[in-house]
């Protein structure tokens, strides 16, 4: 069956839409539309800004808006977490075994290189794994503790 | 807005492009005019589109607005006229996309006139089944039966059988080739056709 016969019964409704050409917008309202547009125009309305262009995209697909805010979080929770890692990365390689913390402990120098190749010094912030350098002030010879008081005595 | 005219527009080409180049220098007297000529039928095409004055009437504006602030990248390729329509389409089928959800109508009164076109005398008098259909609730149903096809099939049919442009136009508005054009209009008659089933012949 053709295009051609197929629309012949169709007549009538082609005549039935052509009616809504009779619809009208209130009284005056093509005087008044040109003014407002125009006024809009003038007041800055529609100048171009990146954000207001994508609006439209992101109301139109919810799932392009969710997909890209999935990834700035993603990216943020890889900002805030990277660093965090790699310190944790350099404060496991710095754990020192049994021994290494015993010769720590006993105030041998331990100058612990990370993963990166970095001294731990540059790398921790980490005041008890961070390696001291040079002698304790502790194990120098005859050194005495020398009792401090605040208060003045008699 | 009533029988709008079914070609070209009267005025001649030139005459809107020496408008669209003072509007260009931003002489918004010159957009004054080319918003005056082309109001009625963008207007009317949003309309028939969204069934909705209000609605209408904010796409109408955006889309003048719109065609303004891009006015300088008008380089002339095709007509204004094509141009513009271009801009209130897709403006008016991204709204509809958002709109999907709020099924909203608000029907205006049909005009003086239209109580004594003689296919709507006939349509409501003699050969409707249901006589005592009245205009208004014929205009319900058919707005009612518009609202169900597709945005493309709307656009095709308020184009051609409302606004009485050419396919080839509807298909530089629309951006697709004339034979999608003839597709899209054939199959939404056949679906108007089926809605319309119980008020038609």
């Amino acid at each position: 069956m053709s295009m051609d016969q197929d629309s012949k019964p169709t007549i009538t409704v082609e005549r039935l839409i052509a009616l809504k050409r009779h619809e009208q917008p209130p009284p005056g309202y093509f005087h008044l539309l040109p003014g407002r547009i125009i006024n809009r125009i003038e007041r800055g309305e529609g100048q171009y800004n990146s954000w207001l262009k994508w609006r439209p995209s992101f109301s139109a697909r919810p799932a392009l808006a969710f997909a890209l805010g999935l990834a700035v979080c993603g990216a943020m929770t890889f900002a805030i977490y990277m660093p965090l890692k790699m310190d944790r990365t350099i404060t496991t390689n710095e754990l020192p075994s049994d021994d290494r913390w015993a010769a720590a402990s006993a105030g041998a120098p331990a100058t612990v290189e990370t993963s990166f190749g970095a001294t731990a010094w540059l790398g921790s912030t980490n005041p008890v794994t961070a390696p001291q350098n040079g002698d304790s002030l502790f194990d120098a010879p005859g050194a005495r503790a020398i009792p401090v008081s605040l208060f003045q005595q008699e | 807005m009533s029988a709008l005219p079914i070609q070209e527009p009267d005025t001649p080409p030139e005459d809107d492009w020496a408008l669209v180049r003072r509007a260009q220098r931003e002489d918004t007297s010159a957009y004054d005019e080319l918003i005056r000529r082309y109001q009625e039928r963008i207007y009317a095409t949003i309309y028939h589109m969204t069934a909705n004055h209000e609605d209408a009437n904010d796409l109408a504006q955006d889309a003048f607005i719109k065609a303004y602030r891009a006015l300088k990248s008008f380089k002339g390729d095709s007509s204004f006229y094509t141009w513009l329509y271009r801009i209130a389409v897709n403006k008016t089928i991204n709204f509809l996309k958002l709109r999907k959800n709020r099924v909203q109508m608000s029907l205006n009164d049909m005009d003086f006139n239209a109580e004594h076109d003689p296919d709507l005398v006939a349509l409501i008098s003699h050969n409707n089944p249901r006589r005592d259909l009245s205009l208004a609730e014929l205009q319900e149903k058919l707005n009612a039966a518009m609202q169900k096809l597709s945005e493309d099939h709307r656009m095709a049919v308020v184009l051609h059988d409302i606004q009485g442009l050419t396919h080839e136009e509807i298909g530089a508005i629309m951006d697709c080739n004339v034979g999608t054009v003839r597709s899209r209009l054939f199959y939404a008659r056949q679906q108007l056709q089926a809605y319309l089933a119980d008020y038609l012949r």
